[in-house]
């Protein structure tokens, strides 16, 4: 493991930069022994917690209360903070686990309480990326314990990543890919980034646990298959490229955003070429899904 | 011959097809004639810039992990389906570098498509 980092200040990151640097972290975490729990600790900048490369938890130095914020505002009207906060209270002097306490006090659905992790590792993430945080010891736990509902891949958490930029986009993408996707098939949606070159992803599959150097990889490439093809034939649906075996990559595009799904049979990518084949549709998104949300 | 289908994979789809270089992308075989021969044309022209060997090797290699042990990481098909062509590439396996291409009339069954080019593809194997 490297054993580069200590607490320093960086100059302000390229966008280029930034996704490479938290690629790099999920791209640790991928490389994890299968079964492992425990943190990765990224000098005193922060830590992320993981339990069989899946992360359950991230911290970063000047955010440790920026949960808190977020349950706040996953009620309208907004939680009161004092009321989490209580609950926080009860829970370290009882031990009993957060999530659940926080579900069952009626505070935070079931969603909304994954919603508000994902979201918070998310931002951790992120922050320890902008300040080129690198991995320098995996403490391994004793002890495995975390709630998987509360658990994400690397994958995921790529895709949070992006959600910021464009919340309306994300989450049309997800919708679309849990409407496609079958069973032995698992996916992405990408863009082109704004600003450095390749895919960036913005949605994936419930659960896909793809290494996110992997997912990339195979989003680059479909990206640049869809652009080529098209320069022959405008309107094409659906492209399936089948590998010895049974393997394939089904890749399409919607409303300006492509989908790369990667199937582990040969009857999964049928189902899905049949489906997509089907659709008539334009690639002229509807105005609601136009809107940017936050400027480049 | 290659060039358009055969009389009875005629009767049951309408297909025209070529053999093409996977290095070059330009066609070796080809017996189409105008429209049909610009799309097979076209269709071969991008070969070389998606299935260039450097790009394909890892991508079967990621795609292989999610299958199951032992599976091969070369190429064996490709499939097109647009509003108005079904397209499909396929490799044929006598190390000639030589791929068939097949394009059809969206209005076809695409199942019977690849089992058309299935069998040209058994046929020029087997010469």
């Amino acid at each position: 493991m490297a054993t580069t980092n200590t607490a320093h200040a960086v100059g302000p990151m390229s966008e280029r930069g930034l996704a490479a640097s938290a690629l790099g972290i999920l791209a640790t975490v991928d490389e994890l022994p299968a079964g492992a729990t425990g943190a990765l600790r990224f000098g005193d900048l922060g830590v992320v917690l993981v339990e069989s490369r899946r992360i359950c938890w991230a911290a970063a130095v000047p955010m440790r209360l920026r949960l808190t914020d977020i349950l706040c505002g996953k009620r309208v009207p907004p939680i009161p903070r004092a009321t989490i906060e209580e609950v926080f209270r009860a829970c370290k002097a009882k031990g009993r686990p957060l999530g659940e306490s926080l579900v069952e006090s009626g505070l935070v659905s079931e969603s909304g309480l994954k919603s508000a992790i994902r979201q918070h590792t998310s931002e951790a993430i992120l922050h320890l990326a902008r300040v080129q945080a690198v991995a320098d010891a995996f403490l391994p736990h004793t002890q495995r314990g975390y709630d998987p509902r509360f658990s994400f891949t690397s994958c995921e958490i790529l895709a949070s990543l992006s959600v910021a930029d464009d919340p309306a986009r994300a989450k049309s993408s997800e919708l679309e890919l849990d409407d496609v996707l079958v069973p032995e098939s698992t996916g992405a949606a990408f863009v082109r980034s704004d600003f450095a070159p390749g895919a960036q992803i913005v949605a994936v599959a419930a659960d896909c646990d793809v290494p996110v150097i992997d997912l990339v990889e195979v989003c680059n490439w479909a990206t640049g298959l869809l652009d080529v093809v098209r320069a022959i034939d405008a309107q094409v649906r659906v492209i399936r490229v089948a590998w010895c075996g049974r393997t394939s990559l089904v890749t399409w595009r919607k409303y300006g955003v492509d989908y790369a799904a990667l199937c582990s049979s040969g009857a999964a990518a049928a189902r899905l070429v049949s489906e997509l084949g089907r659709r008539s549709h334009g690639d002229v998104p509807p105005e609601s899904l136009t809107r940017k949300v936050r400027g480049p | 011959m290659t060039g358009s289908a055969s009389t009875d994979e005629r009767a049951s789809v309408d297909l025209v097809h070529a053999l093409a270089s996977m290095h070059t992308g330009a066609l070796v075989e080809c017996d189409a004639t105008g429209p049909e021969r610009q799309r097979l044309e076209d269709f071969a022209a991008i070969i070389p810039s998606l299935f260039r060997a450097h790009d394909l090797a890892p991508l079967g290699e990621v795609l292989s992990r999610l299958g199951s042990e032992g599976q091969g990481t070369s190429l064996r098909e490709v499939l097109i389906v647009s509003a108005e062509h079904v397209h499909v590439m396929k490799p044929l396996s006598d190390g000639r570098g030589v791929a068939l291409l097949a394009t059809s009339p969206a209005t076809n069954n695409v199942g019977l498509v690849l089992s058309a080019v299935h069998r040209r593809t058994a046929e020029l194997e087997g010469e």
